[in-house]
């Protein structure tokens, strides 16, 4: 019985994958392009899932990480002729010292400080990649363009986007499930007792926040190597508002939710803007009803359903 | 003739169960202690009477009025008064304003009302302009009860007036209690048994969210195993 | 550099500082009472801009018209309190926040359908163009009508709050909002008039924002950070903070910009890095 029950539980998820891997064989040039943003901004909202539903805290700066992660890569790739593998660890070094940094100087603020903090030093850094002085390296407000392919076919950087969401998954899924992830949504849940109980808070938004950096610095990295060129808009705010409608819309904390919330958000940003000039109204009214009666995103309606669905097949009692 | 009376009321504070169905009768005009040890119920008692944690079920009836499903800001236009257990005396206004704010809608504190106060506490009148954060812990106290005094309601509901003050300032406390109770029924939450009991006319005793045992003050006075087995006196 | 000079750009960065004042009284205010921080501040301002702009031409009356659209804008506001807000209160304040966030959506894309995403530009009335000399420099008089209306601003707030009941009121419950109600007061109206007010206010500013940058559906959003800014170097929770710390913005903003005008867009990180490194908490915060 609870054989089937798994069964029953990741068989969408079978099904799905098994599209996803057909997919380019049947799809046209453009659907591949949105489907490989989806993967990528699919992993740049588990790692923010990672920081808002897990650890509790709202970051409204966290484009600066996934900035860092495609402009580390375009700027290696391009005036030092790295290859796209080698620059992976100079993001993930680069990523973890701004993430402790920024860490050590917001964390200790409440968390509305540390919403506000955070945008504010996005908006810097945007500043800093579109200023005169930097123009020469960063290309301003024209972004870096012609990085080489990493692959040969559309269709082998498809498989690899994929893959790279899926690792990233899982990878969370260990994370979240491990001692590390149990603690930040116990201090989540109740600061206050989590500190008399002997937890350094500080230090466990930290790791959270480092590991959530390093997350979204890799899927930076690879959207510079899927698109070949890297805009200063990826550090914006937009960038991030991007990150937390998809999160939020989705369903924080169920690293899943995000995922989607990230499809619908890409899906309707590529089809519905063409057709509707008002869309993004719909989405503001969409998202204020999300936050105010379903909390736990859109997934939370598919998850309650299943539940009664399962509940209801095997009867189960007290 | 019972101002107040509950029947087994239960009361949930973020999902745990604080009163496990509190009964009690508090008889007009006398001055009633609430006491048991910390964490017993009797702070909660008091605020589910105000309607600040309301009550999950049972009933409180305010001269004979259910006012358990009234809204916590309507619940002190019956005449009833709170003295906090932290005084809460408001830090960033005067002591003037504090009482001043006090003062419910469309009605006025009458010289003879603060003379009354003033008579009660003589301190107070050199406190006036003084902001709230700047009054030491039995000025602040003083300001409480006088902030609860200024509408002349019928119950007054006081949380450890004592805690934390000196012997001295205890004793002007009594002598202020004394006087207002000629006044006013009152319900005392104290920890003081001494001070508790020189100015009771009836006590009840908390324990695990409900009430032990009650009666007039003089038994248990006199009844020394009693206050061992309730209070570890 | 001249005294001429340096007077000169110390009112252009008063009258900046006044501006940013405007912008950032209605924010801290609602914050202060209500712990929300409303993001869609900027988008009410941006509304106040149109809407002033608009009524003052529909109505052919300079203050009627600024008057009624920050009335307007306030309604707005203390509607989004009464039927959201309401709904969230002591639960989790990150859904206030996404709450407000997700209003900007619907307040900007509503200003672009009613008046269309174009920059309109705004033209001063007959009454405040010219300039006046002050000090052998010439000044515009719409400045010193900025500096006027900030001074009446400040000073029926400073009424308001300290000198009315209701201000009585407003001041307890940003400290204690548990014993404000068991005096016997409805906060709940205290929040929705506070609401109000603070739409007001951005209403207001709103409008005079609007002879600086035109109007634009993104000139409110733009704004909310320097908001955002200002309000944390003032200490989030003080009014008065909020206050200093934004004739301290205009001034690092207008003395940087006449210095180091490369690094003037970057004036407000520089002021809120230094003031946040000596206190965390804001020039008045609490800690």
């Amino acid at each position: 019985m609870f054989q089937s029950i798994y069964l029953r539980k990741y068989c969408p998820v079978c099904i799905l994958i098994i599209i996803l891997i057909l997919l380019p064989l049947f799809s046209s040039e453009y659907v591949k392009v949105v489907a490989m943003q989806i993967f990528i901004f699919g992993v740049f909202a588990i790692s923010y899932d990672i920081l808002l539903g897990y650890t509790g805290i709202a970051s409204f700066g966290h484009a600066i990480f996934f900035g860092t992660g495609a402009y580390v890569t375009a700027l290696l790739m391009l005036k030092s002729g790295f290859s796209f593998w080698a620059t992976l660890p100079f993001v993930v070094i680069g990523c973890a010292v701004i993430g402790l940094l920024i860490g050590l100087l917001t964390l200790r603020f409440a968390t509305i400080y540390f919403t506000i903090v955070t945008l504010a030093l996005g908006q810097f850094c945007y500043f800093l990649l579109t200023n005169a002085l930097t123009y020469q390296y960063t290309g301003g407000d024209d972004g870096l363009h012609g990085l080489p392919m990493i692959l040969q076919t559309k269709n082998q950087m498809y498989y690899l986007a994929f893959a790279f969401l899926l690792v990233i998954f899982f990878l969370a899924k260990k994370i979240v499930s491990s001692p590390l992830g149990t603690t930040l949504v116990a201090i989540r849940e109740n600061e206050f007792r989590a500190k008399m109980i002997g937890y350094n808070v500080l230090n466990y938004r930290l790791i959270a926040l480092v590991i959530s950096g390093i997350m979204a610095g890799l899927a930076g990295s690879m959207n510079a190597a899927i698109l070949r060129s890297v805009f200063p808009g990826f550090m914006g705010a937009g960038t991030t508002i991007d990150v937390i409608l998809m999160t939020i819309l989705g369903g924080m904390g169920s690293l899943l939710g995000p995922v989607i919330g990230a499809a619908l958000v890409i899906i309707c940003q590529q089809y519905l803007s063409s057709y509707f000039e008002w869309w993004l109204m719909i989405f503001g009214i969409i998202f204020v009803l999300v936050v105010l009666f379903l909390p736990q995103g859109l997934i939370s309606i598919f998850y309650r359903f299943r539940v009664k669905k399962i509940l209801s097949r095997y009867e189960i009692k007290d | 003739m019972n101002i107040l009376e509950m029947h087994e009321v239960h009361t949930f504070i973020a999902g745990f169960h604080i009163l496990e169905g509190v009964t009690l009768t508090a008889e007009h005009g006398k001055l009633t202690i609430l006491l048991g040890r910390n964490g017993s119920g009797k702070t909660t008692t008091i605020k589910t009477i105000m309607g600040l944690t309301p009550a999950g079920s049972g009933e409180i009836l305010f001269q004979g009025k259910a006012i358990q499903k009234m809204h916590d800001f309507e619940i002190p236009w019956l005449g009833i008064s709170l003295v906090p257990e932290g005084r809460d005396v408001f830090s960033q206004l005067t002591v003037e304003e504090n009482l001043l704010i006090a003062v419910r809608k469309g009605k006025n504190i009458t010289k003879q009302r603060l003379d009354y106060i003033v008579n009660i506490f003589p301190p107070m009148k050199d406190l006036f302009k003084k902001k709230g954060r700047n009054l030491s812990g039995g000025e602040k106290q003083m300001v409480a009860v006088a902030r609860a005094l200024v509408n002349d309601d019928e119950l007054l509901l006081i949380d450890e007036p004592t805690k934390g003050l000196a012997p001295i300032m205890v004793e002007s406390m009594r002598l202020a209690l004394a006087e207002i109770k000629k006044n006013a029924t009152i319900i005392l939450v104290e920890q003081n048994f001494e001070f508790a009991s020189s100015i009771a006319d009836d006590f009840l005793i908390m324990e695990h969210g409900k009430i032990a045992c009650g009666g007039k003050i003089g038994d248990l006075i006199n009844n020394e195993e009693m206050q061992h087995r309730y209070l570890g006196v | 550099m001249t005294s001429q000079l340096f007077v000169n750009i110390l009112l252009s960065a008063l009258s900046l500082g006044v501006i940013y004042f405007l912008l950032s009284s209605g924010f801290a205010l609602v914050f202060s009472l209500l712990r929300v921080s409303n993001f869609s501040h900027g988008s009410l301002i941006m509304w106040g801009a149109y809407l002033g702009v608009y009524l003052v031409k529909a109505l052919s009356n300079f203050t009627l018209g600024l008057v009624v659209s920050a009335v307007v804008i306030g309604i707005i506001l203390a509607l989004v309190e009464f039927f959201l807000f309401r709904r969230l209160y002591g639960g989790n304040p990150l859904f206030e926040l996404l709450l407000t966030f997700g209003l900007i959506y619907i307040l900007d894309e509503a200003v672009k359908l009613i008046w269309g995403a174009a920059m309109i530009t705004v033209d001063k009335p007959l009454f405040l163009q010219g300039t006046v000399m002050i000090y052998g420099e010439p000044f515009a008089i719409l400045r010193l009508y900025i500096f006027g209306l900030g001074a009446f601003i400040c000073a029926a707030l400073y009424f308001l709050l300290n000198k009315t009941k209701l201000g009585l009121i407003i001041t307890a419950g940003i400290e204690n909002k548990e014993m404000v109600r068991a005096l016997g007061i409805n906060i709940n109206k205290v929040f929705t008039f506070v609401c109000w007010l603070g739409g007001f206010l951005a209403g207001i500013a709103g409008f005079v924002l609007a002879f600086f940058t035109g109007l634009s559906p993104e000139m409110g959003t733009n704004q909310l950070l320097n908001v955002l800014v200002i309000v944390v170097v003032g200490g989030l929770g003080s009014f008065m903070g909020a206050a200093i710390a934004a004739i301290i913005m205009g001034l690092a903003e207008a003395f940087l910009g006449f210095y180091l005008p490369e690094l003037a867009i970057l004036s407000s990180f520089i002021v809120m890095f230094i003031v946040l490194g000596i206190k965390p908490s804001g020039l008045l915060g609490e800690e």
